[in-house]
């Protein structure tokens, strides 16, 4: 039971550079509540959904709706990333991963070997296993 | 573990807020609770939940290009009633785990409130069952075992050791070491006649094992000469294994010098570990 066997692979990436609205519509494509922010295949901070909303101007803003998409535009995910975020190995066990998901709050962990993303273990993948029965011999 | 009921799991009491309540204090109510969301209730009856995504929805924006051009006191003056849910899924504590599972997967809701006769007994959140996941995949799971040393003997004597060796290992994908300790020749052979023999043990030995492992294990045999306790503890100390299998009087002799813990295997007992 370790990550390899349940961590997905890694279907969209944006460079710190990429803008709140890229983002937001990575996310909206891949169906996907976060996105890891890599440069030159390392990994350096994870973008999340939460940190989008946190992100977007509250009803009290004096900004119009068009305004805030452009604003969007500008500001790099660099700006709002989760830095340097908990990571694991592929032979990480997949107890002690789900026990720093819940521990860090963080929704993904990314899948660091050699220190290269090769995958993502997202909670919500791994609680399936609670409803599935688990893995063969639960 | 499906058929786990939720009320194992829940968070329990747990913090409500009601309508009139100011969004930043349910913001700060939140983050000590630790929770994804928070019940409203008036008097003791449900009325809504406030999640932490609707708490940021309304919150300033955490960028400053952005944060400046929002009146400040903005959050202060909301309160609850302003960005609760009313409709809310609630589950009663004998509703499955999978129930709940199925709920969170989603991506609305991030807590369900516990409701039994009409009040709130608990939450149950993503949080909640990492917990139990975590809990349950250690217990069927234990701590990883890296290498695992087997002392076994060749033929028949080995069945109880090694089927015990090979059953853990494939649960723990553990590489395996499988060691055969010759016992030392009598005295009194010839030098030469004597080498020949533990050659022809060594190599039949060496055979013997490589051929008892399955392909998909990862493994390495090794034969040696002499007593087979001092040979046993020697190889873990150099191989830095995680555990060393033996038969209980292998186990026994080696129990107090060994590097690492020592499982001993009766004999006669060749399903071992599979459970």
């Amino acid at each position: 039971m370790r990550v390899a066997e349940y961590m997905r692979s890694v279907a969209v990436s944006l460079p710190p550079a990429a803008s709140l609205a890229d983002a937001g519509e990575a996310m909206t494509a891949y169906g996907l509540p976060w996105v890891p922010v890599v440069q030159n295949g390392r990994l350096l901070g994870l973008v999340g959904a939460d940190d989008l909303a946190a992100a977007r101007p509250s009803p009290a803003t004096t900004l119009t709706v068009g305004e805030i998409t452009y604003h969007l535009t500008t500001i790099p995910v660099s700006a709002v990333m989760r830095l340097d975020p908990p990571v694991v190995a592929p032979d990480t066990p997949l107890a002690e991963a789900a026990g720093l998901l819940r521990d860090e709050s963080v929704g993904v962990l990314p899948v660091v070997e050699d220190g290269r993303l090769v995958g993502l273990l997202g909670a919500r993948d791994l609680i399936a296993l609670l409803a599935a029965g688990g893995p063969q011999g639960w | 573990m499906r058929h786990m009921k939720i009320k194992i799991a829940m968070k329990s009491p747990v913090p409500t807020v009601e309508p009139s309540t100011e969004v930043e204090q349910a913001g700060t109510l939140m983050a000590n609770a630790g929770t994804m969301g928070l019940p409203v209730v008036e008097g003791r009856r449900l009325v809504g939940m406030v999640h932490r995504r609707d708490l940021l929805r309304v919150q300033p924006s955490t960028v400053p290009a952005l944060a400046r051009y929002e009146w400040v006191s903005a959050p202060g003056r909301l309160r609850v009633a302003d960005v609760m849910r009313r409709e809310v899924v609630t589950l009663t504590p004998d509703a499955s785990m999978q129930e709940a599972v199925r709920i969170l997967s989603g991506r609305e809701v991030e807590a369900i409130p516990v409701v039994d006769d009409g009040e709130v007994v608990g939450l149950l959140g993503i949080h909640e069952l990492l917990t139990v996941l975590a809990r349950e995949l250690e217990r069927r799971w234990p701590p990883r075992l890296g290498r695992v040393l087997a002392a076994v003997g060749v033929g028949d004597g080995a069945a109880p050791a090694l089927s015990a060796t090979l059953a853990l290992a494939r649960r723990h994908r553990a590489r395996v070491i499988l060691l055969h300790v010759m016992p030392p020749l009598r005295r009194g052979l010839g030098f030469e006649l004597r080498q020949e023999v533990l050659e022809q043990r060594r190599a039949h030995a060496l055979q013997w094992l490589a051929a008892s492992v399955p392909e998909e294990l990862e493994a390495t045999v090794a034969v040696t000469e002499g007593d087979e306790a001092a040979e046993v503890v020697a190889k873990a100390e150099r191989d830095a294994v995680d555990l060393i299998i033996a038969d209980a009087t292998t186990a026994r002799a080696i129990a107090h010098q060994a590097p690492c813990p020592v499982l001993a295997v009766p004999a006669g007992r060749t399903d071992h570990a599979g459970r």
